[in-house]
């Protein structure tokens, strides 16, 4: 899909033609009304609104329900996105809100292990790795996650992008609204609080 | 020397931290011991992995994306049928069709007024001099809108309300209402008949 020629109309009254969409390029073509353009920045950043989604909630299936309401979100306000961030911190910022938004108002279903996202995960795969092994581990990572989901919200984001997403803390503070200060104190009272919670 | 904030903790784990204060935490138990946690709770976090959906969810994911977006992109243009909201909910052919109606009605209106006072701007006309038109007239026009209703019809059966846009059939907000407004109460009654008529088609 995204080999395609890619034009809409641009200001001066002119034709812009690419093959090659910038983001800016797509969001102007889906602007301009060309329902592939947004096709193509849903392909292009599912992936890490999806797992922005997962690392709030902990279950697939919420998971994909937010990620799909951060892209309709995305949709709906493509007008007012202006260009002064990436596109790619738009959606992130859209994302920490809707996720921060059902955090607000539903506690997130324990995470079991979903046959579907056991098909490309290597560890299951691994023989290196003992029943034993994998148990303590998966126990391990269970006690992590229980622990991230007490943070308070601005914290628990603000790990999410800087571990999860190895976001630099300028981008994050763009996300989330902060100074780069505040990102940088958060972090450091996320990382207090977490080993708190894991004593 | 002061130990290091909370925000100096973190350039020391990114290794950004300036060279004079990077020292202090080097001399400085406390701030060893605090960057130390730091680390080590910053690995445990890292060590928490994401299970990869399978390739299969992506293309999945993608078509419930499209299908949202076209729900609501149809949402959006039905805007202009809010006066029928319900016939846009499962029933996007009949409200086409209803929207055509009400055109085709309104075109017929305009006709009437401008045979009947030619010269004058049809929207000017009152409304109330709208049915004064010889029987002969009614009849010629009646059959010329029954042959446009009728490929009207056919051509909106199964068309979506985005592609009847897309086809320039499209009614600028407020003119459905000014132009029901407009209409006679004999015409009112017809454009009534012929809703009703096609929503019991319909089954909606």
């Amino acid at each position: 899909m995204l080999a395609r020629t890619w034009s809409w109309p641009a200001a001066s009254g002119s034709k812009v033609t690419v093959t090659n969409p910038t983001d800016a390029e797509l969001v102007d073509a889906a602007l301009a009304g060309d329902r592939e353009a947004f096709d193509a920045i849903v392909e292009r950043h599912r992936r890490h609104v999806y797992q922005l989604c997962y690392r709030f909630v902990g279950n697939h299936e919420d998971a994909s329900d937010l990620a799909q309401d951060v892209f309709v979100r995305a949709y709906r306000g493509l007008k007012k996105f202006r260009g002064q961030s990436s596109l790619g911190t738009w959606l992130y910022r859209i994302g920490v809100n809707v996720c921060l938004n059902r955090l607000g108002t539903r506690t997130p279903k324990p995470e079991a292990i979903e046959p579907l996202l056991l098909a490309n995960d290597e560890r299951v795969a691994s023989q290196a790795e003992s029943p034993t092994d994998a148990l303590l581990r998966g126990e391990r990572e269970r006690r992590v996650r229980a622990a991230i989901a007490q943070l308070p919200k601005k914290q628990r984001a603000t790990l999410i992008l800087r571990v999860y997403h190895e976001l630099p803390h300028e981008q994050i503070a763009g996300i989330l609204g902060s100074s780069v200060g505040a990102v940088k104190a958060n972090f450091f009272h996320a990382m207090n609080n977490l080993k708190k919670l894991l004593q | 020397m002061t130990h290091l904030s909370p925000a100096e903790f973190v350039d020391l784990v990114d290794g950004t931290l300036a060279a004079s204060r990077a020292a202090h935490a080097e001399s400085c138990a406390e701030c060893r011991r605090e960057a130390a946690l730091v680390r080590s709770t910053l690995r445990e976090a890292q060590g928490v992995e994401m299970p990869e959906p399978s390739p299969l969810f992506w293309d999945h994911f993608s078509d419930r994306v499209r299908g949202a977006v076209a729900e609501e992109r149809r949402s959006r243009h039905a805007g202009w049928f809010s006066w029928s909201s319900n016939l846009t909910r499962g029933t996007v052919p009949v409200a086409v069709a209803a929207g055509l109606v009400v055109a085709l009605l309104v075109n017929g209106v305009m006709t009437r007024r401008t045979a009947e006072a030619p010269g004058a701007a049809a929207s000017h006309a009152p409304a109330s001099t709208a049915h004064v038109v010889a029987p002969k007239d009614d009849a010629a026009l009646d059959a010329a809108n029954s042959e446009v209703w009728d490929v009207l019809t056919a051509a909106a059966a199964d068309m979506q309300i985005e592609d009847a846009r897309e086809a320039g059939m499209t009614v600028r907000p407020g003119a459905i209402d000014r132009a029901v407004q407009k209409m006679a109460p004999d015409e009112l009654n017809e454009l009534g008949r012929l809703l009703q008529s096609e929503l019991k088609h319909s089954g909606a």
